[in-house]
């Protein structure tokens, strides 16, 4: 037998031999829609795990597991339940209410009065679950104000305490609890131009790096070039490039065409939205990449 | 001329919706068709079971919250099985400093997955390969991929993807006592 008979008839073999994954607690819930609080899983290992992860472990909606080395249960939540408030870093203004539905489960219902979505008043809820001392908000649905319901299955957002009555998320808003002092430092007065315009470099969520260059072609127009060592529908490098305008201290670019660097014209995100974070020369895309200025 | 049609909210509203659920359905589907073999795909490389469905659950995990904007893409599939190895072997590096201290400081403990292998001496020298060259090994003998994808997958090029599987294979004919009759393309 030569040696690559030997590994492919080998691996084969203990790839039909390996156990297939398990399914979970929360695989189950989340397709129910999120309505009942988990179930207990169907195998040994499943109901070990739902012991020591009830909260803790339970990620991103459909995909996550248990292990039964997890570590022990946090207790969730009086830390995040309440209502809180905040300024968003467009300067809207936010309200969000925090409730536990069930050992572990939460519900969050956040109002903004402007949102990029909507150009509008808009509300988005979501249900939540503990994870590594975070409460994590997935399968946000945003409802309009004027009846519009955006199309956006799979946002999600993290918040994590930061003082005390303090929470901020991931896109660097602070919340404050109701009742609470106002946060510090105080909200920042709405980015213009410049804390947009120049060069940045981030890395996306697959480890590829990108690029991006935003520059002002007329008053208040810009135009933007990003540049991705690797997307998906290129399979290799490419080139964003779309048109934008500042709305209350966000820019939204829009028409957004990807061409591969092959000169094939592939599908890419329609649009992207970027607001500033405050104290910081860096931004936040609407899909949670983190962009810092280029040196 | 035809009389202009009406559309009213409550006619679109539907539309978004199931939009909506037709995506979040075309989650479902490819998350029940690749998990498995995503989470088998890692083992090779980790070789370890729980930490084999963490990444692919984390990589998974990735792909969902830009579900959004990678929905549209030809090759979701690839997407999170490129996420999921560059994490298997970042995680297997670690795995290597680990044992290393393990050995230095006596605690050092052997795998044990609850499973029996068909073919445990390949498995123990696929163990001591560096994680690229695992990587590499299980995408092109398994999974049966084109070099120039298993490059992609791994991030390196092809012809250093050849390089790593060639040293990769007369290192296990080495230790499995068996012959490298000829070069694969």
């Amino acid at each position: 037998m030569s040696i690559d008979e030997r590994i492919r008839e080998g691996l084969r073999m203990t790839n039909t031999q390996l156990p297939p994954p398990e399914t979970t607690r929360a695989v189950d819930w989340i397709s129910s829609g999120g309505s009942a609080p988990p179930r207990r899983g169907r195998s040994l290992a499943v109901a070990a795990a739902a012991v020591l992860v009830a909260g803790a472990a339970l990620a991103v909606g459909q995909v996550l597991a248990s292990r039964p080395d997890a570590p022990p249960v946090q207790q969730p939540a009086p830390l995040f339940v309440g209502s809180w408030w905040s300024t968003d870093s467009d300067g809207s203004s936010q309200t969000m209410t925090v409730r536990e539905v069930s050992a572990g489960v939460f519900e969050m219902e956040l109002r903004d009065d402007f949102s990029s979505p909507c150009s509008g008043p808009s509300t988005d809820t979501g249900p939540g679950l503990m994870r590594g001392g975070m409460l994590f908000v997935y399968r946000i649905e945003t409802v309009c104000q004027d009846g519009k319901t955006p199309a956006n299955p799979g946002t999600a957002l993290n918040f994590k305490v930061v003082g005390p009555d303090t929470i901020r998320d991931d896109n660097g808003v602070i919340w404050s609890r109701e009742g609470s002092s106002p946060p510090s430092p105080a909200p920042s007065r709405q980015p213009g131009a410049s804390a947009f315009v120049g060069s940045w470099t981030s890395e996306d969520a697959d480890g590829s790096s990108q690029t991006m260059t935003i520059r002002e072609v007329s008053a208040g127009g810009f135009e933007m070039v990003l540049r991705d060592d690797f997307t998906g529908p290129c399979s290799g490098p490419s080139t964003d490039s779309g048109t934008g305008a500042l709305r209350r201290g966000v820019l939204l670019v829009r028409d957004i065409e990807t061409v591969c660097a092959d000169g094939d014209v592939a599908r890419g995100a329609p649009s992207l939205s970027f607001a500033h974070l405050p104290g910081t020369d860096t931004l936040r895309d609407n899909i949670a990449v983190t962009w810092s200025r280029a040196e | 001329m035809s009389e202009p049609v009406e559309i009213s909210m409550t006619d679109v509203l539907p539309m978004f919706s199931r939009h909506a659920q037709r995506r979040e359905d075309q989650f479902h589907e490819l998350f029940a068709a690749a998990y498995p073999q995503v989470v088998r795909t890692v083992w090779f490389v980790v070789h370890d079971r729980g930490m084999a469905e963490e990444i692919a659950q984390d990589a998974f995990t990735e792909l969902y919250r830009d579900w959004s904007r990678l929905h549209s893409f030809d090759r979701p599939d690839l997407w999170v099985r490129r996420v999921a190895i560059r994490r298997a072997q970042r995680e297997a590096r670690r795995q290597v400093r680990r044992v290393v201290l393990e050995r230095a400081t006596g605690t050092l403990r052997p795998v044990d997955d609850g499973f029996s292998l068909p073919d445990p001496d390949l498995i123990a020298a696929i163990r001591t390969l560096p994680p690229k060259q695992r990587a590499i090994l299980v995408l092109f003998y398994l999974e049966d991929r084109p070099m120039s994808e298993v490059a992609e997958l791994v991030g390196c090029s092809a012809s250093t993807g050849f390089v790593q599987l060639h040293q990769a294979r007369r290192r296990l004919a080495a230790l499995l006592g068996e012959e490298v009759d000829s070069d694969v393309h």
